[in-house]
């Protein structure tokens, strides 16, 4: 009698990941083989569909979008809901990092590091001068085969006022990086979306701070706008930060020149992306979106993706100020949100200009507030790194959890 | 197109008389007729001759599959019409049945969408009525399983 439970692993396998994401749940349910089976491989609708993360009100929040259907008459509002953090802690702020989230908790004194597609978690105690400006990120060595979580914090003792600390994976522990290597010009209290881990490193958007040479320069500036070609964009600009080396790297150029005042905002698409928005308000009113060709620590080469009048006359709100946005590039179309109006509404764009204005949907367990740091988030298999064991327990079964060692440093370790 | 005939054998002594063009949609055979001497029969050890025949109408119906690039629509909703009536008509055992054989003949097209036609049971089911359908025993602990459902609440709801 052929059952389920015949089928040699490969063909069991090709059946499961055919199943879509909303029954993973039940799938992973039913036994343990098909749950072990299941984190074999992204279910393809999974790696799709683009997802969002975003924070409201302490609460980590899901976007799903799909821009495909836009279109048609019958498209489905997307719909923002909650994602469920292990035990429900409270969370400051996220970043991510090939499809690992880490997640700033508990009054900013501990991070979390999570992959939600696997169920693996792992917690890491920052050091005791936590603050809440401190910015965090996430990446990967490829040297060592390890990831890495860089943290940015003040440090007065310092001349630019920032201390950058290093967590490595590897050695289980922080220690402080070389403050002359460092010293990348920024203004570290700038907003949170201004970063994005990609292909294992972290690019930093950086928007100047030289207020008294932009004063001077305000009048020179629209004349240099009209010949592009010109201009160094010498206040706004991206920095990486290469994990490997562990050191930020040159100055890379953005494909517009904003003013001060003016919107930008970083995102990625995929994995292998920078997707940029540009609203520019001083020469003319419009959106640009631009997506990067090839992208590494030292260079960056960008193609506009999309680029639209945003007068009142086209369509848009008069007072818009674009905030955060989600792109389809096989419809060459895009979302865009504004900053005023918490992801009540989305405005699509296309080649042809503003095309229809869609009102997002909540699930009832997400909070009002508005949302911050949106983000784009493509799930992976890739392992949360463990805690090495210092020396009796090698390895460990798949559903247990270890206790907690005597110094409350806790360690759990869920999923295997 | 080549009218020449390979002759198949199942595994319970039937025999089919097909096209080569439909052969080659079996890769396992693509590799047997290059090593066996042409006129032969070419037996196959693991398929009996009732899920045979099915694999071969199914074969038969896709021999001119239509690429990527083709613009017809028509003939691609009538094929997938076509498809799901035949789907239709069998029960789950015979399934798994048709993707063991597919998946043993090397027969991509009919292995995807014979694994999709079982993943589309799955959906909307609980784990209780999976389990039920696909004969699946139940081996977490009560507690397993609460660990298991709230480890995926984060699954990103419609």
């Amino acid at each position: 009698m052929t059952t389920m439970s015949n089928l040699p692993a490969e063909v069991l396998e090709e059946i499961l990941s055919r199943t879509p994401v909303t029954s993973l749940r039940t799938m992973r349910s039913t036994c343990k083989k098909w749950n072990n089976l299941s984190k074999k491989k992204i279910i393809p609708e999974a790696a799709r569909k683009q997802q969002g993360l975003m924070l409201i009100k302490k609460k980590i929040c899901s976007l799903s979008f799909s821009l495909h259907e836009i279109h048609k008459d019958d498209y489905v509002v997307p719909c923002i809901n909650q994602v469920d953090i292990p035990r429900n802690i409270e969370v400051e702020k996220i970043f991510h990092c090939d499809g690992i989230l880490l997640c700033v908790i508990e009054d900013n004194c501990s991070l979390l590091v999570w992959n939600p597609y696997l169920g693996q978690t792992r917690r890491i105690e920052v050091s005791s001068d936590a603050d809440m400006n401190d910015r965090y990120a996430l990446g990967y060595d490829n040297n060592n085969s390890s990831h890495k979580i860089l943290r940015i914090k003040k440090d007065f003792k310092n001349s630019d006022g920032l201390g950058y600390e290093i967590y490595r994976f590897a050695s289980n522990s922080w220690s402080l990086l070389d403050e002359e290597v460092m010293k990348p010009e920024w203004d570290v209290w700038s907003v949170q979306r201004s970063s994005v881990s990609l292909k294992g490193n972290t690019y930093f958007l950086l928007q100047g701070n030289d207020y008294d040479d932009q004063e001077d320069e305000e009048e020179e500036d629209d004349e240099e706008y009209e010949d592009d070609d010109d201009v160094l964009p010498k206040d706004n600009f991206l920095l990486c930060f290469d994990y490997t080396t562990e050191r930020f790297g040159p100055r890379l150029l953005l494909p517009f020149n904003p003013h001060v005042e003016e919107t930008v905002a970083l995102s990625c698409i995929g994995e292998e992306r920078l997707v940029m928005l540009y609203q520019s308000f001083k020469t003319y009113k419009g959106i640009e979106i631009w997506v990067t060709d090839k992208i590494d620590p030292k260079a960056v080469s960008w193609s506009k993706f999309l680029k639209v009048d945003i007068t009142p006359l086209t369509g848009f709100p008069v007072d818009f100020y674009a905030d955060s946005f989600v792109i389809d590039e096989e419809k060459k179309v895009a979302a865009v949100f504004d900053i005023h109006c918490s992801y009540q509404k989305a405005h699509i764009i296309g080649e042809d200009g503003y095309l229809k204005c869609v009102n997002m949907g909540r699930a009832s367990d997400v909070g009002n507030g508005q949302p911050l740091v949106f983000s784009s988030y493509v799930p992976s298999l890739v392992k949360v790194p463990v805690k090495q064991p210092k020396g009796k327990r090698k390895g460990r079964s798949s559903e247990t959890k270890s206790n907690k060692n005597k110094k409350g440093r806790k360690i759990k370790i869920i999923g295997g | 197109m080549s009218s020449n005939k390979i002759l198949l054998t199942s595994s319970d002594g039937e025999s089919f008389e097909i096209d080569e063009a439909v052969a080659r949609k079996f890769l396992i055979i693509v590799h047997m007729m290059e090593d066996n001497c042409a006129g032969e029969a070419i037996p196959l050890e693991n398929v009996t001759g009732d899920i045979l025949s099915k694999i071969i109408e199914y074969a038969k119906m896709h021999v001119n599959e239509p690429s990527e690039e083709d613009e017809d629509e028509e003939a691609k909703k009538n094929l997938d019409s076509w498809d799901a009536k035949f789907m239709e008509k069998l029960d789950l055992e015979t399934i798994f049945k048709i993707i063991l054989a597919a998946n043993y003949l090397n027969f991509e097209g009919l292995l995807g969408f014979a694994s999709q036609t079982v993943a589309d049971y799955i959906k909307d089911k609980t784990p209780e009525e999976v389990r039920e359908i696909f004969n699946i025993e139940n081996d977490f602990t009560p507690e397993e399983e609460e660990e298991i459902r709230k480890e995926n609440a984060w699954t990103f709801n419609e």
